[in-house]
């Protein structure tokens, strides 16, 4: 892709930096717009933190102060509140923190106002898709996110088979059941009454099936796996409905064999706490859950992330996007102040400090080798104590070049106004589907279901029964 | 035998007779031949004269082609009438018919009987065939008759071989056909009508004394074929007439006057197809308009009520009703989705103070800061969350308690009622092994209840949500209170106070109450491995189960008795067993949940009127039979009165119906009737007959908080605490490490003194923490709570607690022998001080350590997650509740 570039851009690119540590920049600083920026956003980003660090050091350069609105705590409430408030004609708000599936239902319905230049080539291709609806730029990447297969490097070592971690899913399949086989094993005959305890046996796999946007994710990751094509508009047409049924029915093999059942009420932070736990020999999981597992498994030599497994068809392994972009709302009294925020909030030092703090980064830059990359202008953070501190103060986290090469590969989820109600019927359909004991295909179904969400239309028959009584 | 008959249906007569030939001599006699016939035949109803066509063809393909339009043309009876000459082979065989053109030995210049007249009728679409062949050797045709399928009767003038006419037979028709048109135009004696079988019969008698030219007897033949059914050829009788039948009318009115039109008419439906058809493609082709985003519409409920609302919206959603264009709505293109539902929960306590604060939800929802924050800190787009364009509390006491919270004028907020939704009666579980002595299940009082699980009797624990934070709680409050001896609650009259204090006796001890019924229920589910590991949470409930009895309703019971999902609780792979259920116990004129449909108007919304028709259309559909109804039967609830006001039973689908609920559809629901004074009155019983109380908030403030998203869980949690505390709720808040002796392991920082009444200063001090207030070194827990508990235990009180609100207990590596002992003893001694850990390291609940101190000190151990600070708030609800000690 965009790996080392012209010296000459990396030069432009350290004046800017320069320019954005030392407060020069052309943007406007405090000027005729009156009163704080307001910036809503969830709640992660309005405590401590690093995020906050750098609005914080944005109020200090430009002196304009910026206000936080704490939105609700879930995803689903921020952009339920944003989207409704923002047909009200009532939002006065000039920065919106959004998900990255939200674009294209903030563009059209006319909440947030497009960013009106392009993007600078610094931002990763894959990402700048999240912020592309229409022809048009409607927002900056904040910061990213791609899947990861997080493995068990010791215990695989152990039964024989060392790194590199399965190439695909099937081979993925075979490994767990091997290696689980033979470690629970091993552990019946330490027992005393030969059991292992529930708590104790190691699965194969965990992955976020509870119905929710997690099992959205991991639906369209399987199905791009099977031959699905990320950019395709429509899941009845050509070879998707196979994709679709191949993805999903591979999903629940996965379930029936390698994972416990458990992981249909799993989501992020549940299934890291069983891999933590040492009760699952690989899980799919973004890197924020990096530090959680290391608090307990040493990275490295206990476990370590690998990119997804690959399609065997072209050998991609393809993510989904995560993150979040920042847009200037349509109702915005003080657009100017509100690019200059997102800017600053985006520009490459900016980035670089989010990849220290165990974020993503939206930028190449920001994954140059240490001494190449910007610098973060963010004071380290206060000592750090004990094992649980920020583990990679001034320097890249151990998974960068995994995640840097996950990013590259990585696609948004289908980019429509319709999002939410197409994730709605994937959660919905899928998790009927793998709750289910039969194998019935569902594809044609759901693929239809899914058509008709992304259309913005309704059902083309009838749900269920009428009630007779 | 059944005769058919063909009147008024499409029949077809092909009339062929050939007098003048080419090379063979001519047959005047035959020439008036089909005319007389064809009149014969028209004479009654069963041929009009368009059926009947006349044919003297000269060359072959003059008979095939009429013969062929014939065939095509019948639908019911097609007849053949051939007269002419005839001419076989030397064998006998093949039966030729020839034409005036025909030249006997030269085939290719006759019509075959066999290939072409066989071989086309049998491929007629006509229900019955009559063939008459008059010609020479016409006998000879039985020979080859066949059909592969067609009912066909074959009437030959003559026996085989026989040849029947001699070319001198004078004009105006042969004797066979004379025989036959005065039969059918004249009728038979003694008959109604004509058949088939009649006429060969009457022929022969008639022919009886006549000789074919040979000089033989003649004699017709007949033969059929594919039936043994007889056909009429002529309604003539010389008796009275029969009445036309009026099947026959139609029939033939049908064929006479549509039929006709009916090609035309199939020309315009196939026209009006094919440009419906190209307009469906152009639709495909050219893809239909792209529907805009569709109206978000936020709707706030009951976490009880959650998942089912979720279902109910997502199918309103995809539903006709939801994508119908309405009239006068007529700009969104065809088949768009209107509306869009996010259903989302929050605590009842949360929402009334939203609803109070309605002013700071707007301010902060439009950015402009509006409305300051109220003591308690309230944060209404945080918790509750979104402003909500519509709210389906539990009961309609929610709604009361909401609107009496709030300012009577001046608020952006407007509450409108529009009725029930769907109904739950409100139960007591008794576990299944421990079924009340006397008490029917049905109709027993509270009184009775109370008598029968009371110590004396089965000796259960009532375990009930709390009034203040679920709706649950407050309804059943409603009805221990006002409903006691099981009579009516009116609309007026105010609780006992002895009657509240004497219920509130039984609904004890710290820790037994939950934010809500699911949650409840929850903690009292049978402990299996996969469940507590995936919950992180310790099972609490084990072996509890069965010395409770849950204040619930009748859907929450059931779904907890079929294993379905509850609370935070995954669905199991089936119901519980008998023995870990409960029985659903109705006390008397307990008013049921009835989950009211509330429509929020928020001031100043530029899109009110589509809004509040967009709410209104949500709301029709959820009670309509074939909408959200059947939804939410399905789902446990009862459904709502029809608009006949007739109470529809659960559909056959109602998990209320499985035995295995243990629910009984006997139990009448009870409607909502108290007055918005009542509520009041009882919430006020409520909180005079709960002892004071005191809490100790103890905060870890390491570091090491500020990873990972720990912080902001910690202090919501806190704040949550927080709003619990008031005039008769005393409170503390202790941090650890303390910053200004930080390698001292006991030392703590009392940033707020226990006993204080504000909140205030509480939240200032959690302010300062959220902006970094933390102390770099070790967190020392097991110290820090010694410290805490010696404190507690100065008092004699039985009502308080101590919340823990922790990371990671950084001190047990460099600890000193003997902390944990002499705490876990400190911790049994009374009185009892339970702790209420709420713990955000990685871990979560499952270490020995915490669940020790859960255990010693009869407390609870709570995992960090986004539901952490309700399931707090539940368990510090409770402290005040006036228990006795040993329970």
């Amino acid at each position: 892709m965009r790996n080392p570039r012209a010296t000459w851009q990396a030069a432009a690119l350290a004046l800017t930096l320069t320019a954005a540590v030392s407060g020069c920049t052309s943007g406007p600083g405090p000027g005729p717009e009156k009163g704080p920026i307001v910036l809503a956003t969830g709640s992660d980003l309005s405590s401590t933190g690093v995020r906050q660090a750098l609005i914080r050091a944005f109020e200090k350069r430009t002196g304009r102060s910026v206000r936080i609105v704490e939105l609700p705590d879930t995803a689903d409430g921020q952009r339920s509140q944003l989207l409704a408030a923002g047909q009200s004609g009532s939002g006065a708000y000039d920065v919106l923190n959004l998900d990255v599936a939200w674009t294209a239902e903030f563009a059209e319905a006319g909440v947030i106002r497009p960013w009106g230049t392009s993007l600078d080539g610094d931002f990763l291709d894959s990402v700048v898709k999240t912020v592309d609806y229409d022809d048009k730029i409607w927002a900056v990447p904040f910061n990213t996110d791609a899947g990861l297969l997080y493995y068990r490097k010791d215990i695989l070592a152990k039964y024989g088979h060392g790194s590199p971690p399965p190439d695909n899913w099937g081979q993925l399949k075979d490994l767990a059941l091997t290696v689980t086989g033979a470690y629970n094993r091993a552990l019946a005959r330490k027992a005393e009454d030969g059991k292992v305890p529930e708590d104790r046996r190691m699965y194969g796999m965990v992955a976020q099936l509870r119905p929710y946007e997690g099992l959205t994710v991991n639906t369209l990751e399987s199905a791009w796996a099977t031959g699905g094509d990320p950019d395709a508009t429509s899941f009845t047409k050509g070879e998707q409905v196979g994709a679709l049924q191949l993805g999903v029915a591979d999903l629940k093999d996965r379930l029936d064999t390698i994972m416990p059942h458990a992981a249909m009420t799993m989501d992020e932070t549940e299934s890291r706490r069983w891999f933590a736990d040492g009760r699952a020999l690989f899980m799919r999981n973004w890197p924020v859950e990096y530090a959680s597992v290391a608090e307990k498994l040493t990275p490295g030599t206990q476990f370590d992330v690998a990119e997804l497994p690959a399609r065997p068809a072209d050998g991609k392994r393809i993510s989904v996007l995560g993150g979040q972009n920042l847009a200037i709302s349509a109702g915005s009294k003080r657009p100017a102040g509100a690019r200059a925020l997102i800017e600053a909030l985006t520009g490459p030092a900016s980035e670089r400090c989010l990849l220290e703090r165990g974020f993503a980064a939206t930028r190449d830059s920001a994954y140059r080798a240490a001494g190449k990359a910007p610098v973060c202008p963010l004071p380290p953070e206060r000592g750090e104590h004990g094992a649980t501190g920020q583990p990679w103060p001034g320097q890249e986290p151990p998974y960068t070049r995994t995640l840097y090469a996950a990013l590259l590969a990585a696609e948004p989820r289908p980019r429509s106004a319709h999002y939410q109600t197409f994730s709605k019927v994937v959660q919905i359909r899928v998790s009927e589907y793998l709750g289910s004991r039969g194998g019935t295909a569902i594809a044609d179904e759901l693929a239809r279901e899914a058509d008709e969400a992304l259309s913005g239309r309704g059902a083309q028959r009838a749900r269920r029964p009428a009630e007779d009584g | 035998m059944s005769e058919y008959d063909a009147r008024g249906k499409i029949n077809r007569a092909l009339l062929i007779g050939v007098h003048d030939y080419a090379t063979l001599s001519g047959l005047p006699a035959v020439e008036d031949n089909p005319a007389e016939l064809s009149r014969a035949l028209t004479a009654t109803d069963l041929f009009t004269a368009d059926e009947v066509t006349l044919c003297r063809p000269a060359e072959p393909w003059e008979l095939s082609q009429a013969l062929k339009a014939a065939a095509d043309e019948a639908r019911g009876l097609l007849l053949v009438y051939f007269s002419g000459h005839g001419w076989v082979g030397s064998d006998g065989g093949d039966l030729r018919l020839m034409v005036g053109a025909s030249v006997p030995r030269q085939s290719h210049t006759t019509v075959s009987w066999h290939d072409v007249v066989l071989s086309c009728l049998d491929s007629a679409r006509a229900e019955r065939i009559v063939i008459v062949l008059e010609c020479c050797y016409a006998g000879n045709a039985g020979g080859a008759f066949h059909s592969h399928r067609k009912p066909m009767s074959l009437l030959m003038a003559a026996q085989p071989n026989r040849r029947i006419f001699s070319g001198e037979e004078p004009a105006g028709g042969t004797v066979f056909t004379r025989a036959l048109v005065q039969i059918l135009q004249n009728g038979i004696p003694g008959r109604r009508f004509v058949t088939f079988e009649d006429l060969v019969r009457e022929l022969r008698v008639r022919l009886a004394g006549e000789r074919t030219p040979m000089d033989d007897v003649w004699e017709p033949r007949s033969a059929k074929q594919n039936t043994v059914d007889d056909v009429v050829l002529s309604f003539a009788t010389p008796e009275a007439r029969l009445p036309i039948p009026p099947r026959v009318r139609l029939r033939r009115r049908f064929n006479q006057h549509v039929r006709p039109r009916l090609k035309l008419l199939l020309a315009l439906v196939t026209a009006l197809v094919l440009i419906a058809a190209g307009l469906v493609v152009r639709q495909l082709v050219l893809p239909p308009a792209d529907c805009p985003p569709a109206l978000e519409l936020r709707l706030l409920t009951a976490p009880e009520a959650e998942p089912t609302l979720r279902q109910a919206a997502f199918d309103y959603e995809m539903s006709e009703a939801n994508t119908r264009p309405l009239q006068g709505e007529g700009d969104l293109p065809a088949g768009c989705r209107r509306a869009q539902i996010t259903v989302y929960s929050a605590a009842k306590d949360q929402i009334d103070q939203g609803f109070a604060a309605a002013v700071r939800w707007q301010g902060e929802a439009r950015g402009t800061g509006g409305g300051a924050q109220d003591g308690k800190g309230t944060d209404p787009l945080y918790r509750p969350g979104p402003q909500p364009d519509l709210w389906i509390p539990e009961s309609t006491a929610d709604y009361e308690e909401a609107r009496r919270g709030m300012p009577a004028t001046g608020s952006p907020a407007t509450l409108h009622n529009t009725g029930p939704v769907a109904y739950s009666p409100l139960v007591v579980g008794i576990p299944a092994g421990k079924r009340l002595d006397d008490v029917e299940t049905v109709g027993a009082s509270w009184q009775d209840l109370l008598t029968g699980t009371d110590s004396g009797h089965q000796d259960l624990k009532l375990l009930r949500p709390s009034p203040v934070l679920s709706g649950t709680g407050l309804l059943h409050t409603i009805g221990l209170y006002l409903a006691n001896d099981g009579s009516h609650i009116g609309s007026s009259g105010a609780p006992d106070p002895a009657l509240a204090e004497g219920a509130e006796q039984r609904l004890s001890a710290p820790g037994s109450q939950y934010a809500d019924s699911t949650e409840l229920l929850c903690s009292l589910r049978p402990a299996t491995g996969a469940d507590t590991a995936a919950t992180g949470r310790a099972p609490a409930g084990a072996g509890r189960g069965d010395r409770s009895a849950p204040l619930v309703s009748e859907k929450s019971l059931a779904d907890y008795n079929l294993g379905r999902a509850i609370g935070s609780c995954p669905a199991l792979n089936g119901p519980l067993a008998p023995g870990d259920r409960y029985v659903a116990y109705y006390p008397r004129n307990v008013p049921a949940l009835d989950h009211p449909l509330i429509r929020v108007d928020w001031r100043g919304t530029t899109d009110a009127t589509a809004r509040q028709a967009a709410v209104d259309h949500f709301a029709d559909w959820l009670r309509a039979p074939d909408g959200g109804r059947p939804v939410l039967t399905a789902q446990g609830y009862r459904p709502v009165p029809g608009k006949d006001g007739t109470d529809p039973a659960p559909a056959p689908g109602s998990p209320l119906r499985s035995s295995r609920a243990n629910a009984d559809l006997d139990a009448p629901v009870i409607p909502f009737t108290a007055g918005t004074d009542q509520v009041a009155r009882v919430l006020d019983g409520y909180d005079k007959a709960q002892k004071p109380s005191r809490l100790l908030l103890l905060m870890d403030t390491s570091t090491s908080m500020a990873d990972g998203g720990k912080l902001p869980v910690a202090l919501g949690a806190a704040s949550r605490a927080l709003e619990m505390v008031g005039d008769r709720h005393t409170y503390g808040l202790w941090t650890f490490p303390d910053r200004a002796h930080p390698g001292d392991p006991d030392a703590v920082r009392r940033a707020v003194p226990l006993g204080t009444v504000d909140p205030a200063p509480g939240k200032a001090a959690l302010d300062k923490i959220a902006k970094g207030d933390l102390v770099d070194h070790g967190a020392a827990m097991e110290e820090a709570l010694t410290a805490a508990v010696r404190e507690m235990k100065k008092s004699s009180g039985s009502n308080q607690a101590i919340v823990l609100i922790m990371d990671e207990d950084d001190g047990r590596l460099r600890r000193a022998a003997g902390v944990e002992q002499r705490l876990t003893a400190l911790l049994k001694e009374k009185p009892a001080v339970p702790v209420l850990t709420l713990v955000l390291d990685k871990a979560g609940c499952d270490t020995f350590a915490l669940q020790g101190l859960a255990g010693a000190s009869r407390g609870q151990c709570v995992p960090g997650g986004p539901q952490a600070p309700d399931l707090l708030a539940g368990l510090i609800a409770s402290i005040g509740t006036a228990g006795k000690e040993d329970r």
